[in-house]
Formats: C-alpha cells, sequence, structure tokens
C-alpha cells in the first residue's frame, strides 16, 4: 500500500514538471523596440542670405553605449551674422530613418529645448511655442557676439522632458534629459 | 521564544522521557510541567529536570512544556517509528535569545558544515520581526545587513559581500533570480512558514562556487505529525506606507485516507508609497501575491517532497532617483530631496519592475544501508524581470508602417504619439527570462562511530533569454558540474571537518549589439577547486570555539563580463570585461561562545583575503558620451582585496523579568593594490536593548516589552573618488516592541505584536540605502502583527 502511494506521489511530482519546457518568456514577446535618438542635426541659415545654410551634426550611430559619437560636428558661424536656426532628431539606426522631432512637436507641452553658448560666444533665443506659448526651442535665432576676443567655445543643447506639462515654466529644465549634447564652437 | 530541542530516539516501550533544561545555561529546571496535550497525562520535572511520560497513546502526540520565568514550549512528538523518545527540552528564560543551534531532523540537513556557526531564526522570531520584505529579518542575526533600494527591495548582505557572494536555498534548491542587479530583490514570500539558517562564512564545498560569502538557507517548517488540519494565519499592518499584508497555511499529515503530507499557503501584501519624516517616497509602494503547496510521502528512510511555488511582485522605483543623466544625478544630490512632493498614494507607476517566480523541487530519500542515505533533488525554476522605464518609453518615433504614416495634421501626429506612449509604457525596457533546471545527488553516510559525512554531486543548466534595449546582460546559456565530498570526525569535546569540491561552469553567450540584429557568440569555461576544514571544540560546558579555514572561487557572472548599459537609478554606465578571471578567496573565522547562568557572550572574527576581486571602478579619463549626456562610466575589474571583520552579541539576564542585549558588527573591505577602502561595506552598528517578560497581564501571557536603540556609524572607510556624494552621516535609531500571547478556550493560539520602528520619526540615511542621493530613510513605523494557530 506505501509504495503504490509513493509511486502516485512521484507520478503527480513528474506531471507538475513536464509543462516547464519553454525557456522563451511565453508572456510577453516584445515587439515594439524602444526608441533612441542617434542624430541631431542643426541646420543655421543666415537670415540675410538663407541659401549659405550651414549643417552640423551629432551622432552616435550604434545608439547609447558601445562606441562612442561616430561624429561631432565644430560649429563655425560668423561675427555680425544673425543665424535663423531648425533642430532635428532622428533615429538613422534603422530603415526608414525615423524622425523623432514630430513626436516632439506633437508632445510640445511636454518637451523643452535648452541651449547654452560657452565663453560669450553669443545669443540663442528660441523662436517657436508650444500650444500654451511657452518656449519649445525646436526653431532658434543664434546672434553670434561681435566681441572679436571670443573665438572658441562650446554649443549645448538639452532636451528636458516634463512628465506633467504642469512643471513646465520656459524656464526651468526638468531633471529627466533626453538629450544632452555638446558641439565645439568657432566664430570667426 | 521558543527554545530549541534536542530530540533523540531510541528503541525500547511507549515511554516519553527527557530533560528540561535552561537554555543558555544548560541547568536542569526542577518542577517545569510537562503535559501531554488532550490528554490527562502529565507530570512534574524532578531534581534533575527529569520527566517520564508512560503508556502513551497515538502516533504521534503534542507536548507542552511550562515553567515559571520562561517561554512556553510546545513540540510535536512521532511515537509511532519509536517507543522510547528521548527528549532534549532547552527553554529560553529570555526571549531575546532564541537562536536554534543545533537541530537534528534526519529529513532536513544541515545548512552549513558541522563545525560552522549556524545562526538560526525561528518562525516565531521570524513571526515577531517580520518586516516589510524578506530580508528585514536577517538583520536581527549580528554580521548580516541590507542594501535597501527603497522600503520594498532589500538585499542581504551577509559581511559585507552579497549577490552572486551568496547563495539563497529556498525549499531545498538554490534560488536563480537575477541576484546580479543590487535593486533585485530576493523573490521569497516573507510569509513562508519556514525558519531561516544563516551561515557566515564560505559554505561553497556544499553548494557551489557562489556561496563563498555565506548562506541564506530557508528551510520549510516539517509537515505535522498529528492528525487533523493544522494551519496558522497572519496579519501584518504597518503605518508607514499603509502596507497590509496577509499570509496563510493550512496542513495535514494526510490526504484523506492517502499517507501524503500536504500544506497549502499563500501570501498577500500591498503597499503605497513610503513616508521619509519630511515627505512621501512618491512611487514606492509594492503590490505582491504568492502561493505555495508542499506534498511529502514517505518516511524518514524512503520518501519523497515536491514543493511547487508561485510568487508574483510589482514594485514603484521611487520617481526622485530616476534621473536622465549624470547632472540631473548632480542637481538632485545638491538638492538633497524631492523637487516636488505629491500627496499619499498606493499607485504604482513607471518607473516599476514586474517579476515573477515559478519554482518546482523534488526532493527524494532513500536509505540504502543502514550507514547511509541517498538524497536527490530536482529543481526547476523560472524567472522573469521586467524593468519600465519611465524615460526611454516617452520618445518614441513613429511607427512608420502606421497606417497615420505620411499624415501630416497635428490631431493625426498627437493621436500617433499618445497611442506609441500608451504601448511603450506597457512594455518593458528590459525583460529578463531565466530558467533554471538542477540535479543534486548526495550520499549522507555514517563510516564507523565517530566518522560521518556527505558525498554528492550537483549539475545545473540555466538559460537567460532577454529581450528590449537594456543591456546589462546578455542572452546566455550557461552548464555547471560540481563534485564534492566532506567528512567530519567528533572524538569526545573536538569536532573536525575536511571537505573538497570541484566545479566546472560552461558559459555559452550570444551578444547582440543595439540597434543591429546580428549576434555573435562567445564559450567560456572555468574551472577550480574549492577546499574547507574547520574544528569544533567544547572544552567545558560553559565555552565553545568554531574555527574554519576554506578557500572558495567563483567565475565572473555575466554581468561583470557583458554589461554595457547606464543602471538609471544611478545614472551609472556600466561596462563590463570579458577577459575577467575568476575570483579567488582564502578565510579564516573564528567565533568564541561562553555561557553561564543567565550571561551568553558570542564573538567572531573573520577575515577573507581574495585575489582576483571583481568589481566596478569608476574611469573617470574615459567616461562614456551619449545623446543623453556624459555619463561616468564604472568599469569591471580584479584587483587584490581583504574583507576583515568581526561581530559581538551578548545577553545579560538582569533577573528572570529583565534581560539585557546588544549585538554589534564592524566590518573593514580594503583595495590591497591601491591601499584604499573598497566601495559600499557596511558601517559599524550596534544595537542595544532591554526585554521585560511578565508571565501573565490580564489575558495576555508570556507579554514582553522590548526596548531596542540601534546605531550606526558614518562610514569613514571610503575612496572619495568613487562615489558621487560624501556617506551620510550616523544615526540612532529607537525601537519599541510590546505583545504577548492569547489562548481562546486553550485551542485557539494567537500572537499579537505592536512595534514602533524609529519610534521619534528620527531623519537619517543609511550608507547602504541606494536612496541616500536623494532622500531620507522611511520615518516612523507603526507596525500590528498578529498571528493564530489552529
Amino acid at each position: 500500500m506505501k509504495y503504490n502511494h509513493l509511486h502516485l506521489a512521484a507520478l503527480m511530482a513528474i506531471g507538475l514538471f513536464t509543462f516547464g519546457c519553454s525557456e522563451k518568456n511565453p508572456v510577453k514577446p516584445i515587439t515594439v523596440d524602444h526608441d533612441i535618438i542617434t542624430t541631431v542635426t542643426v541646420v543655421l541659415k543666415p537670415v540675410a542670405s538663407p541659401t549659405d545654410s550651414i549643417v552640423v551634426v551629432w551622432e552616435d550611430i550604434d545608439g547609447v553605449g558601445g562606441a562612442n559619437p561616430n561624429r561631432i560636428d565644430t560649429l563655425r558661424i560668423m561675427h555680425g551674422v544673425v543665424y535663423s536656426c531648425n533642430v532635428t532628431m532622428q533615429n538613422r539606426s534603422v530603415t526608414p530613418v525615423i524622425d523623432i522631432t514630430t513626436s516632439i512637436q506633437a508632445e510640445s507641452d511636454n518637451h523643452q529645448v535648452f541651449y547654452t553658448l560657452s565663453d560669450d560666444l553669443g545669443v540663442i533665443s528660441i523662436s517657436d511655442k508650444d500650444s500654451r506659448g511657452l518656449p519649445l526651442g525646436l526653431a532658434f535665432t543664434l546672434t553670434p557676439t561681435t566681441k572679436a576676443s571670443a573665438v572658441v567655445g562650446r554649443f549645448s543643447l538639452m532636451l528636458s522632458h516634463y512628465d506633467n506639462s504642469a512643471n513646465k515654466n520656459g524656464t526651468t529644465p526638468s531633471e529627466e534629459t533626453d538629450i544632452s549634447i555638446e558641439l565645439p564652437t568657432v566664430v570667426k | 521564544m521558543i527554545p530549541f530541542i534536542l530530540a533523540f530516539s531510541m528503541l525500547l516501550d511507549t515511554h516519553v522521557h527527557g530533560v528540561v533544561r535552561d537554555s543558555a545555561s544548560r541547568q536542569p529546571l526542577q518542577g517545569a510541567t510537562v503535559h501531554v496535550k488532550g490528554s490527562a497525562l502529565g507530570a512534574l520535572t524532578d531534581r534533575t529536570g527529569t520527566f517520564h511520560l508512560h503508556d502513551v497513546e497515538g502516533d504521534s502526540i503534542t507536548i507542552e512544556v511550562s515553567y515559571v520565568g520562561y517561554v512556553r514550549e510546545r513540540l510535536r512528538v512521532g511515537v509511532s517509528a519509536s517507543n522510547d523518545i528521548r527528549l532534549e527540552v532547552l527553554l529560553a528564560p529570555s526571549p531575546v535569545q532564541r537562536r536554534e543551534i543545533v537541530v537534528l531532523d534526519s529529513k532536513t540537513q544541515s545548512s552549513g558544515l558541522p563545525t560552522q556557526r549556524v545562526d538560526v531564526l525561528t518562525s516565531a522570531e521570524i513571526d515577531e520581526h517580520r518586516g516589510q520584505t524578506f530580508a528585514d529579518v536577517l538583520t536581527r542575526v549580528p554580521g548580516v545587513t541590507v542594501m535597501q533600494t527603497g522600503p520594498g527591495i532589500s538585499k542581504p548582505m551577509i559581511h559585507g559581500m552579497m549577490g552572486s557572494r551568496l547563495v539563497l536555498r529556498n525549499n531545498g534548491i538554490v534560488q536563480e533570480g537575477q541576484q546580479w542587479g543590487s535593486e533585485h530583490a530576493p523573490e521569497i514570500d516573507p510569509f513562508t512558514p519556514s525558519r531561516i539558517a544563516v551561515v557566515k562564512g564560505p559554505a561553497s564545498v556544499m553548494y557551489g562556487p557562489n556561496a563563498m560569502g555565506g548562506v541564506i538557507d530557508v528551510v520549510p517548517r516539517p509537515l505535522p505529525e498529528t492528525d487533523g488540519v493544522h494551519g496558522e494565519g497572519s496579519v501584518n499592518l504597518f503605518s508607514n506606507n499603509w502596507q497590509g499584508a496577509a499570509g496563510a497555511f493550512i496542513e495535514s499529515k494526510s490526504i484523506g485516507d492517502l499517507p501524503i503530507g500536504v500544506r497549502a499557503q499563500g501570501a498577500l501584501r500591498k503597499a503605497g508609497d513610503a513616508t521619509a519624516p519630511n515627505h512621501y517616497l512618491t512611487n514606492t509602494g509594492f503590490e505582491e501575491w504568492s502561493a505555495g503547496v508542499t506534498l511529502d510521502a514517505g518516511d524518514n528512510d524512503m520518501g519523497l517532497t515536491a514543493v511547487g511555488s508561485l510568487f508574483n511582485t510589482m514594485l514603484g522605483i521611487y520617481k526622485g532617483s530616476h534621473l536622465g543623466n549624470a547632472a540631473d544625478l548632480a542637481n538632485a544630490i545638491a538638492r538633497g530631496q524631492p523637487a516636488k512632493t505629491y500627496p499619499f498614494s498606493y499607485t504604482i507607476r513607471n518607473p516599476r519592475q514586474e517579476i515573477s517566480h515559478t519554482m518546482l523541487s523534488l526532493q527524494g530519500r532513500l536509505r540504502i544501508s543502514p550507514e547511509a542515505l541517498l538524497r536527490l533533488t530536482y529543481g526547476w525554476q523560472q524567472n522573469s524581470r521586467s524593468e519600465y522605464d519611465a524615460h526611454n518609453s516617452r520618445i518614441i518615433g513613429r511607427d512608420v508602417d502606421s497606417s497615420l504614416a505620411g499624415t501630416d495634421s497635428v490631431l493625426a501626429r498627437e493621436q500617433d504619439s499618445i497611442a506609441r506612449r500608451t504601448t511603450a509604457l506597457k512594455t518593458p525596457a528590459m525583460n529578463l527570462f531565466l530558467t533554471t533546471y538542477s540535479l543534486d545527488a548526495a550520499v549522507d553516510h555514517e563510516l564507523g562511530s565517530t566518522l560521518h559525512g556527505t558525498a554528492g554531486i550537483s549539475a545545473q543548466r540555466q538559460a537567460n533569454n532577454r529581450s528590449g534595449t537594456v543591456y546589462l546582460v546578455p542572452d546566455y546559456v550557461s552548464w555547471g558540474l560540481g563534485g564534492f565530498a566532506f567528512e567530519s570526525a567528533t572524538l569526545d569535546k573536538f569536532t573536525v571537518t575536511a571537505g573538497l569540491r570541484y566545479d566546472v561552469r560552461w558559459l555559452a553567450v550570444s551578444l547582440q549589439k543595439r540597434g543591429s540584429n546580428v549576434r555573435t557568440d562567445q564559450f567560456k569555461t572555468f574551472a577550480s577547486f574549492t577546499a574547507s576544514i574547520g574544528g569544533l571544540w567544547i572544552p567545558t560546558e560553559e565555552w565553545s570555539v568554531n574555527m574554519n579555514v576554506a578557500t572558495a572561487w567563483r567565475p565572473p557572472q555575466v554581468n561583470e563580463l557583458y554589461s554595457n548599459d547606464v543602471h538609471h537609478g544611478t545614472a551609472i554606465y556600466e561596462s563590463g570585461d570579458n577577459n575577467l578571471s575568476a575570483e579567488r578567496s582564502a578565510g579564516l573565522d573564528a567565533t568564541v561562545r561562553y555561557a553561564i547562568l543567565g550571561i551568553e557572550i558570542e564573538a567572531s572574527l573573520y577575515t577573507n583575503v581574495f585575489t582576483g576581486y571583481i568589481l566596478a571602478l569608476p574611469d573617470p579619463d574615459n567616461p562614456t558620451i551619449t545623446v543623453r549626456g556624459t555619463f561616468p562610466t564604472y568599469r569591471y575589474t580584479q584587483l587584490p582585496a581583504i574583507i576583515s571583520g568581526a561581530d559581538l552579541s551578548a545577553t545579560f539576564a538582569v533577573s528572570r523579568q529583565l534581560n539585557l542585549y546588544g549585538t554589534g558588527s564592524i566590518v573593514r573591505g580594503t583595495d590591497t593594490q591601491n591601499n584604499q577602502p573598497l566601495f559600499l561595506m557596511p558601517s559599524d552598528r550596534l544595537r542595544i536593548g532591554a526585554h521585560v517578560h511578565v508571565n501573565d497581564v490580564i489575558f495576555f501571557h508570556d507579554a514582553f516589552v522590548d526596548v531596542s536603540a540601534f546605531g550606526v556609524r558614518k562610514q569613514t572607510h571610503y575612496t572619495p573618488m568613487q562615489d558621487y556624494a560624501p556617506p551620510p552621516p550616523g544615526y540612532l535609531v529607537t525601537d519599541i516592541s510590546v505583545g504577548g500571547m492569547i489562548d481562546v478556550c486553550d485551542a485557539i493560539h494567537s500572537r499579537l505584536t505592536i512595534s514602533f520602528a524609529n519610534i521619534f520619526d528620527t531623519a537619517y540615511r543609511d550608507y547602504l540605502s541606494r536612496y541616500r542621493y536623494f532622500t531620507d530613510d522611511p520615518g516612523r513605523n507603526l507596525i500590528v502583527r498578529f498571528t493564530t494557530t489552529f
């Protein structure tokens, strides 16, 4: 009697084990990959002669990690020229290329791009607005300094995301930074 | 509260007899009452503490032993196997001193080597100190600390070692989750009806390479030997995060007429945001449920135990710790508290973790000769860990296949954006799916009258399946094979144990780069030996001395070899090194214990010398530049190191009612290559307390009041360049507990404890809390614990 029960218990237990064969997660197959920004492009058009545009690119084609950025252009601008600028963000690691700028425009109330120029290289003022009239920063005007002394510095671009659009006030960056890059800058 | 029991069985008549002693002094207790529950049988102990019960009826009885000033003890004794039962019952005068020292039970082997000191938390002690998480109760053992990532996530650390340097056993098998992450807590239900054995020191000979720092063994309570259905229900309430937790189990020695012992258990927990003295810790709630079934058939000489369990949890990650880049982190540290505080909520938002752990184990035992018992253990477990990111999920590129592609209206763009965001929030940034099979075979044997030991082999297969965009560990398959033997000789006052083990680990990794479908395979083999020799000397009744020398090794873990991503909570980029070799330690530990009537002192000293100690060190000259900014980069490296320390515990019985106690520990870690302190070692800590025990107060019996102060020194042994912020100041918190037992109609036994943890709502930060950069630790916590047995 005793051994029969033992066999029964063994069979029951073995039965429990037979379903556990898959080593792939059956519950949550992930089909949507989180997107990455590989490339930030700034197009600067002199207000006086828009056809003489300058294009500078910051690119880390393998995304966060792996190799450090493969391309960081130097921004070369001229004294006395006012530039009208646009910035685009893309994921170029996939085909076709994904434009992320449109997502930021769609969620303009939750984003703002902040710019700084070091060493008094010039002044940047944001020219586009979100739905509430606060600055967005995908378009801006760059006025280089007139001081002949300032020639070399850094242009930095920072995209802040606000979980709650009420926290955006147009002047204070959030603590969740989606983009933070710097380009070496020369004013001639 | 429950003292330890030494039960020996011999062959004679239906006769239960034994000696009742004071657990600290081993003095016999005269006049203790011994009573067989449900019968008229009873006896008083004589001058030598001895009692005799004759003509005991039934297969199994419950004996109750009580004595004025001591904690009542209830034990179930199986009478069917033998007609003569000899018991040694040790009653604890102080509910403070409750650690079991020796447990003899043929179904469960000891958690450590015979010469190793094993600290055991009894189920009563677990019940009385059960905290917010499984690991919290372990801090009652001197030398054990926890690394916390908020109130819901705490990871045990023994003598400064954690994660891949510790083995956590649950139901006889080694628990395999993603142990490498410091924010990855053990997937164990705190209500598991069990005792917890802690081995502080290398146990690699028994459990393989990862046990180099110690073992935490969750040993399920034995199934009942008496007829009928038994059970227990517990409710815990915590005011700090308005946590409600409940657990229950029922058990029986048979299912109807089938002689299969069974236990079913379940538990639920739900907590909201924790409260620091000045604000809520937003998004630190958690929801957890677990369930398990244990079946056991056969007897001590031939039998089978099957255990199945499910564990499921969802944990919020503190909002203030989730930062975009190093500059955000610097701002958060400079501010020292959250930028914005939110009201209390039970809602768990991203960032969050969802973890499930499914485990099945089969443990067979067969006596193959009078001197040898074969144990076979098969384990299967699956661990699924999903980490949802609040950060990556927001900016999502347009879905090029969507029907909205090419549409340029603002409304369509917005709808598209919201739809993608919703999908993204439901999609983990990282999912790790780990499947582990293990098979162990061991023979416990006796060679002559003095020599006994265990020899065995163990095999393991593990497969990790990764998905998502976080590249902390790759896909891999690993195989492990090990063989071991340890033998003990007991000669009068000496026990000597020697053990040897050899392990081979094969690791096949499939590496995938971000944004690429190309995979490259790498194959690695690690093999080495582990050895241990130790002695236990009990020269007199008062003194005992344990000493162990061991060498252990550990292959580098997959994250140490291949990690290549940012840890979001800390804005650190971690970069693995696939050329790392195995880590080896040589350790020495010694424990001296002295116990006389009313005084018990235990002191331990240990040192572990490492070659190739694996750790992540900052590389300030080569930061990682990403589109989200520049991240400080920590690269895994190896260097020689020493971790040494001391633990001390003492109990002093001022009177039968009043006990004073203290526990303390010191750990020092040194990088001997650069002669500087190791990162993240626990700072010095000391707990002193007073415990007042009263026999009967109104309808309470065994009532107690416990007041203790817990002081932690500022960590002064650190290397400034390895951390963002200097260690926080030391702190002192005061805890008060009152409680007792309530019996209803002598049939339902309940225990009620009301505790105030951090009663003065002291604001403090622990050096080992990962939130110390951003916020204070949780403040005052009123805890109500109620347990009832039936």
